[in-house]
């Protein structure tokens, strides 16, 4: 080939030859018509770009509304309680025992003797 | 932003497509050299236009047609390669080359000709840096001036026409005699 031009044309008749057969056609316009049908779709779903902001934004303040008093209360069991929990739990001492306490110290003030 | 009602918009999106469809899928096809790949890759860009950028001025939709288009070729490739980095990809890769589709011809020394030259110039492109081949492709075969290949692309006018002068001197020695790269011979 003697120039550029020869080039770019051997290029642009060779590519020419190369064309969808039919089903690739098919294939085509099927792509064709769903792309279509997703003009429409486009237009009602996408929102628009500051809404899209917006919707982020007040999702972020709803999340800070719920987690932050969450953060902020006090817990409900305190680190006395926590102590005490600890000991009853390395103390060795079966866990039915402190759930029948009750009964025990009724059995002490009522029981026989 | 164009306020034609739907169904103007519709027509005129399907007549942009209908013009376009072959042409990309020439190109495609000439960058992945696999036909269902080919289609694949027009399939998705047509969707992506009508889907994001079908309210756009017509006259825009050409530009952004083949941007979309060439980057979801660059994507291809960028997959491809990261496949083949996977242990057993080879055993799933399906083979790259196929058959170029061609028109049917009632001559089928005819048709084995053409279809022989296509297959010759995918290879002598596949030879060819990715990005040489797209600048090289919108540039001679969709005929974009320089700045719209460089808008279509997403750089700059100057490495365009590098990129278009190396890729023309590139195929020029490829193609030189009988057209078979002479890595191939």
């Amino acid at each position: 080939m003697k120039t550029d031009e020869d080039v770019i044309q051997r290029l642009r008749e060779g590519l020419a030859q190369d064309r969808p057969d039919a089903l690739q056609h098919q294939r085509l316009q099927r792509a064709r018509l769903e792309a279509l049908d997703a003009l429409e779709h486009g237009r009602r779903a996408t929102p628009r770009p500051w809404l899209r902001l917006g919707l982020a934004a007040a999702g972020i303040a709803a999340l800070a509304l719920l987690l932050v008093p969450a953060l902020r209360a006090p817990s409900a069991i305190g680190p006395e309680d926590a102590v005490d929990g600890f000991e009853i739990a390395s103390s060795g001492v079966p866990l039915e025992f402190y759930e029948d306490l009750e009964f025990y110290a009724w059995l002490e003030q009522n029981g026989p003797g | 932003m164009d306020r034609h009602p739907l169904s103007e918009r519709r027509r005129r999106l399907d007549a942009f497509l209908a013009a376009q469809q072959t042409r990309a899928y020439s190109l495609a096809h000439a960058m992945t050299r696999n036909p269902d790949d080919a289609l694949d890759l027009v399939q998705d860009s047509m969707l992506r236009l009508a889907r994001h950028y079908g309210e756009r001025r017509e006259e825009e939709w050409t530009l952004l047609f083949y941007r979309i288009l060439n980057n979801r070729i660059r994507d291809f490739h960028r997959r491809r390669t990261l496949w083949r980095w996977l242990p057993f990809s080879e055993a799933l890769d399906g083979p790259e080359e196929h058959p170029a589709a061609g028109t049917s011809s009632d001559d089928p020394q005819r048709q084995a000709q053409q279809d022989g030259e296509v297959k010759r110039i995918h290879q002598a492109l596949a030879r060819l840096p990715l990005r040489q081949q797209q600048v090289f492709l919108l540039r001679a075969w969709q005929e974009f001036s320089t700045a719209e290949t460089a808008a279509a692309l997403g750089i700059a006018e100057t490495s365009v026409k590098t990129h278009y002068r190396r890729a023309i001197s590139r195929l020029r020695q490829l193609l030189n005699t009988d057209g078979v790269p002479d890595e191939d011979r």
